[in-house]
């Protein structure tokens, strides 16, 4: 690395990590929308931007989104594809004025992660590569597994409501049919999308914009108006309620849930935390406890025993730590050169959207582990100051007026990147197939299916040949 | 803990005055609110709401709508016809249409691949097709796309940095042969310089032959062909020869030999000349006949004993490209893999004025004896060398000059010290 290098590419890091910050505060923009704008901007000026500072910029750009997303996603109910990992927690400790602990334990969780991911370089280097050769060419039948676990641990809920045994039956597996629906949905929609896209082809790498806002960004939002939820008032805590166990008890399911998802194709953060929920959880909830009367005929309280206060806990950390290797790990590990991995084994959207203006060299990946230390540590910093701001301007904010001009400029955004009406069409199909999950109570993952069928199919070589039965070849 | 939800829906008057049931609980969780207008657990506002019933009926509709209105519009789709000069960055994925000609075609019956390389005069596109040789040739009847032919490919662009765009086929319907390219029997009268690039079919007689050599050394077969029209002269590297058959390698090299040949037109210092098109595809070299003549062989000079010698310290980069040779001792020896993966030789040699740094490609080294491969991984080692001049980030380096050539490498002792 030659020296003069250092400043630029420390501009460069900032830079992302401030945009990625602010940017981040915008309810349901993904931080890959972001990316393919700037990828375009740059497209339009590489001069100005210089070629080795790219990597370092994206890096900081999505290690801020890590971080910094909780505050959308825990005040304001938005979600992404790896919602599934941090949500159920925070939203119940807003509605207890909590949003600011939930947000920093998230954090703080995501801080873990990003030492964690340095921690492991010698892992990266030494072992992964091997697993990634090993199993390489058994991706199809593991995906494949994926999706019968996904879909079998869709349990019903429910149960009891209803008047007649049918409809109690079909109360309680409501759920199970609307998560089986919109799988099936989302996958005929994947392999009708992915094998014949009916978007403009210069906007090809973006194709998948419209589909992500239909299924994840407008159902958030269409849910929010309607609800007309407003966050209660919120406090600012001076410290939170975890210590050194919680976030040790959080690691490991942060890791299995995290490196699943930043490895298996179309694996998020969310099937990730589930899956690493499957494998790693074994301990039991605490059975209830009745308090005691303190005098004679004083009403028995039921406690609600500190077990679930503790997982509650446990699944925001290990939330934030699946949450950044998600997203970082996965481009992090496009620059673990070696010998067995030639183009290192990165994943993921940003991957993706980078692969035709940029390839990793041996020696890259200390520069972004650098980013990720640096740039990690500002966002947290900048998610510290973010969650005692929200938590003060949460419950005063008009959600109608912001959720308004967010769904028109996330129509804007569809309109001019991704295909003009186009686009909208696409997004407005799959708003439909994204609300399904919101109003029928399964779960939002879901609809990774419409990335997950398609690349298993044709990781197996099927994909084409059920094109053919759709009659698209 | 949860709340059992007890309470039956309640029969009351609306707001639009009719009566109907109302239902008690929370819409967005379900928790009891009763009268309440504000949801105790989650906050959510109870009245003045849009049905959920309507959404849920919406979201339902609509997303079975959407599929269908998906497949129609993509069943409809033309993919767009592109130039492959026209490929940009933002392409990649775009499902798109190719048509071209088929300027290098590959089977690979080992790896069950099928590759080509497709041409539409503003750039060259890769094709593959791996694993998928054998449906290929079920579906194109044993004719797979070949050289001359133009081809029609729908595909999605596959566009990196490192490797530029290709695209990956999984069926064979993907690709439609639109011209199937027959060669014309050409009198070689008839080919000219203007038609450079052209493809012909020629029947023709082995007027001469000579085995010469390139300037590093290397066999290099001339020859020339002539018939009732004129006369054409043909260039065969070794590697192209070696590509013929053993019976095809006889007639090249023995005047009076009659040949039926794909060829391609070219040009050297203003003359007509002629390329050989496929040398492995038998159906492009044909013997018809083999001359009873002695075949014609030529004397080589050893590319050291004619080089120029030179010390390290007077290579600058204004050699890069000449070929010269050094004596030098191996300094420091080290390998290293390349972003493909292959090994990658690092050497540093030696003389006594300077050291100079030489990569050496993994089937370069392959192709060096085992006595050489040893004196170039063993620091001491002593070899004469006939090199080539290079440059990288503006620094001088030697490469091979030619690694297959074992005469152009002396090894004078082997070091001791690995």
């Amino acid at each position: 690395m030659v020296y003069y290098y250092i400043p630029v590419i420390t501009f460069y890091v900032l830079l992302g990590t401030l945009a990625g910050s602010i940017l981040c505060f915008i309810p349901a923009l993904h931080i890959y929308n972001v990316a393919g704008i700037a990828i375009v901007a740059w497209l339009a000026a590489r001069h100005l931007v210089p070629y080795y500072a790219i990597a370092p910029f994206f890096m900081s750009l999505v290690v801020a989104f890590s971080f910094l997303n909780t505050i959308p996603m825990t005040f304001f109910n938005t979600i992404d594809e790896s919602a599934g990992a941090t949500l159920l927690p925070s939203n119940a400790m807003v509605i207890r004025g909590r949003g600011a602990e939930a947000a920093i334990l998230s954090g703080f969780g995501t801080l873990m992660g990003a030492f964690l991911l340095i921690a492991l370089t010698p892992f990266f280097f030494y072992i992964w590569p091997y697993l990634a050769v090993i199993f390489g060419g058994h991706l199809h039948w593991i995906l494949g597994l994926v999706i019968v676990h996904y879909i079998m641990s869709e349990w019903p809920k429910g149960a009891g409501r209803g008047k007649t045994p049918l409809k109690r039956w079909i109360e309680a597996c409501r759920n199970c049919f609307a998560g089986m629906l919109t799988f099936f949905l989302a996958a005929l929609f994947g392999l009708i999308f992915i094998t014949k896209p009916i978007l403009p082809p210069e906007l090809a790498f973006q194709n998948i914009m419209p589909v992500f806002v239909g299924f994840f960004a407008i159902p958030s939002i269409i849910q929010s108006l309607l609800s007309k939820f407003k966050p209660p008032e919120q406090y600012n805590p001076k410290s939170i309620n975890a210590d050194w166990k919680d976030f040790s008890y959080g690691l490991l399911p942060g890791f299995t849930g995290g490196m699943l998802a930043a490895y298996l194709p179309a694996v998020t953060a969310g099937i990730g935390a589930m899956l690493a929920g499957h494998i790693t959880n074994h301990r039991n909830l605490d059975r209830a406890r009745f308090r005691p009367p303190e005098e004679e005929g004083e009403i028995i309280h039921l406690e609600t025993p500190e077990m679930y206060y503790r997982q509650e806990r446990n699944f925001l950390i290990a939330g934030g730590v699946g949450k950044i290797l998600y997203y970082v790990g996965a481009f992090l590990l496009l620059f673990t050169i070696t010998e067995l991995t030639p183009f290192g084994t990165g994943r993921g959207g940003l991957a993706f959207i980078l692969r035709p203006v940029f390839s990793a060299e041996p020696g890259d990946f200390f520069v972004m582990a650098s980013t990720i230390v640096f740039s990690g540590s500002i966002s947290f910093l900048i998610l510290l100051k973010g969650s005692d701001i929200a938590a003060d301007y949460a419950p005063r904010i008009n959600i109608t007026i912001m959720y308004t001009i967010v769904l028109i400029a996330l129509s804007a955004i569809v309109y001019f990147i991704a295909g003009g009406w186009i686009g909208i069409a696409i997004m407005a199909a799959t708003s439909c197939i994204g609300m399904i999950p919101v109003f029928y109570n399964c779960r939002r993952s879901h609809c990774m299916a419409v990335l997950l069928v398609p690349i298993a199919l044709n990781m197996a070589g099927y994909g084409e040949n059920i094109a053919k039965l759709l009659g698209l070849v | 803990m949860t709340q059992e939800n007890t309470t039956p829906p309640k029969q009351v008057t609306g707001e639009d005055g009719k009566a109907g049931t109302y239902e008690s609980n929370c819409q967005v969780c379900g928790y009891y609110v009763g009268a309440s207008s504000v949801c105790h657990r989650c906050g959510a506002r109870t009245h003045t709401r849009t049905s959920i019933r309507t959404v849920r009926l919406v979201a339902l509709v609509g997303s079975i709508i959407g599929v269908i209105l998906l497949w129609v519009a993509a069943y409809l789709k033309q993919p767009e016809i592109i130039s492959i000069g026209d490929i940009t960055p933002t392409m990649n994925n775009a499902l798109v249409v190719i048509e071209g000609s088929v300027v290098e075609s590959q089977q690979d019956a080992e790896k069950n691949t099928f590759r080509m390389t497709v041409s539409d005069n503003t750039g060259n596109i890769r094709i593959n097709a791996f694993n998928q040789l054998d449906s290929f040739r079920a579906h194109f009847d044993e004719q797979l796309p070949s050289v001359g032919d133009t081809v029609r490919v729908t595909g999605a662009l596959n566009i990196s940095q490192a490797w530029g765009a290709a695209m990956f086929l999984n069926i064979p319907e993907r690709v439609t042969v639109v011209e199937k390219f027959e060669m014309k029997e050409t009198p070689i009268g008839d080919i000219t310089v203007e038609r450079s690039g052209q493809l012909f079919r020629i029947s023709a007689e082995v007027a001469d032959y000579d085995l010469g050599s390139t300037r590093a050394g290397d066999p290099m077969h001339r020859v020339t062909f002539r018939d009732n029209t004129g006369r054409i002269s043909m260039v065969l590297w070794q590697n192209q020869f070696e590509a013929l058959s053993g019976e095809a390698q006889k007639a090249f090299s023995r005047p009076g030999s009659w040949l039926s040949l794909s060829v391609r037109g070219s040009a050297f210092r203003d003359e007509p000349q002629l390329e050989l098109v496929d040398p492995g595809d038998p159906s492009a070299v044909e013997v018809i006949s083999i001359s009873d003549t002695a075949p014609v062989t030529a004397r080589r000079v050893s590319p050291l004993a004619r080089l120029d010698s030179m010390r390290i310290a007077d290579i600058t980069t204004a050699q890069a490209g000449r070929t010269f040779k050094i004596t030098v001792t191996v300094e420091e020896y080290s390998l290293s893999h390349t972003r493909g993966g292959d090994p990658m030789h690092r050497v540093s040699l030696g003389d006594e004025t300077d050291t100079i740094s030489m990569v050496i490609w993994a089937n370069q080294f392959d192709a060096l004896t085992r006595n050489t491969q040893r004196a170039f991984t063993t620091e001491g080692s002593r070899l004469t060398i006939a090199v080539e001049g290079d440059e990288f980030r503006g620094q001088p380096q030697v490469s091979l000059m030619d690694a297959f050539d074992p005469d152009t490498i002396e090894v004078l002792s082997i070091g001791d010290r690995r």
